[in-house]
């Protein structure tokens, strides 16, 4: 894996979390419109870049269309 | 050694599987309102799972066997190889007798409450045990969520308890 790709997934795994996080502060917040905003905010961005890093290095989940041969490839997450 | 003591947050009853579990089973009696906090925590503790698992493989895939034995997982061996296993740090399988699902709203949510707080002691003293300050910076991780997660079901009991009193008027 390239110091390209590794950043870029690290940089998705913090847009992923901070999606995670928000989300879990919206069950309980459910009227504070700030952090609606935020929410909605964040996870477009994490859609987009998600969209980046598939485009470059292949698919990360199994919604994402692909060929065949890329039904199992690696590196799997604890392989990274 | 620290494999054998991460095991702890792997089968323990404190630990990512018992909280997953739980959650995702209790989040069928449970109100309406919180159901999506339930499904949403249990996936993440499902994750913090697949956290653990990696770091147990890790520190133990190249190891030999006089090295697994060195580190107290010379029992561990013979009976799972190289391959992970639902154990306690003491070697004890997982068993659904950890966990409960009861059914009352309140009683669950004290129950979750209760486990975060389990887990994030447990993820502080295996800090003050371990000596890896990479899987350090991954434990601290751990035990901030457990924070977060005990906040949100403490609110969760609250908007609860709201509901209670306002039924009792109406």
């Amino acid at each position: 894996m390239s110091e390209e790709q590794r950043k870029l997934l690290l940089e998705l795994q913090i847009a992923d979390f901070n999606v995670i996080d928000w989300d879990l502060y919206m069950h309980t917040h459910p009227t504070d419109m700030e952090g609606c905003q935020k929410l909605t905010e964040i996870t477009k961005y994490a859609k987009k870049l998600r969209k980046h890093y598939e485009s470059l290095y292949g698919p990360l989940t199994i919604l994402t269309p692909r060929s065949c041969d890329q039904v199992s490839c690696t590196p799997w997450p604890w392989q990274v | 050694m620290l494999a054998k003591y991460l095991m702890e947050q792997y089968g323990g009853a404190d630990g990512e599987l018992a909280a997953a579990l739980r959650y995702q089973n209790q989040r069928y009696t449970i109100p309406e309102k919180v159901i999506g906090l339930l499904t949403d925590i249990s996936t993440e503790e499902f994750s913090h799972l697949e956290m653990i698992a990696s770091m147990i493989h890790k520190l133990t895939k190249d190891a030999t066997p006089e090295q697994l034995k060195a580190a107290g997982l010379g029992e561990h061996f013979v009976a799972h190889g190289h391959a992970l296993f639902y154990n306690n740090a003491a070697g004890v399988p997982f068993t659904a007798a950890y966990i409960q699902a009861k059914g009352d709203p309140i009683a669950d949510l004290y129950e979750d409450i209760a486990a975060e707080e389990k887990a994030r002691a447990t993820y502080q003293w295996l800090i003050d045990i371990s000596d890896d300050p990479y899987i350090n910076d991954s434990l601290r991780f751990l035990r901030e969520r457990e924070n977060v997660h005990s906040m949100r079901f403490r609110e969760a009991v609250e908007m609860l308890k709201e509901d209670q009193v306002k039924k009792t008027f109406f």
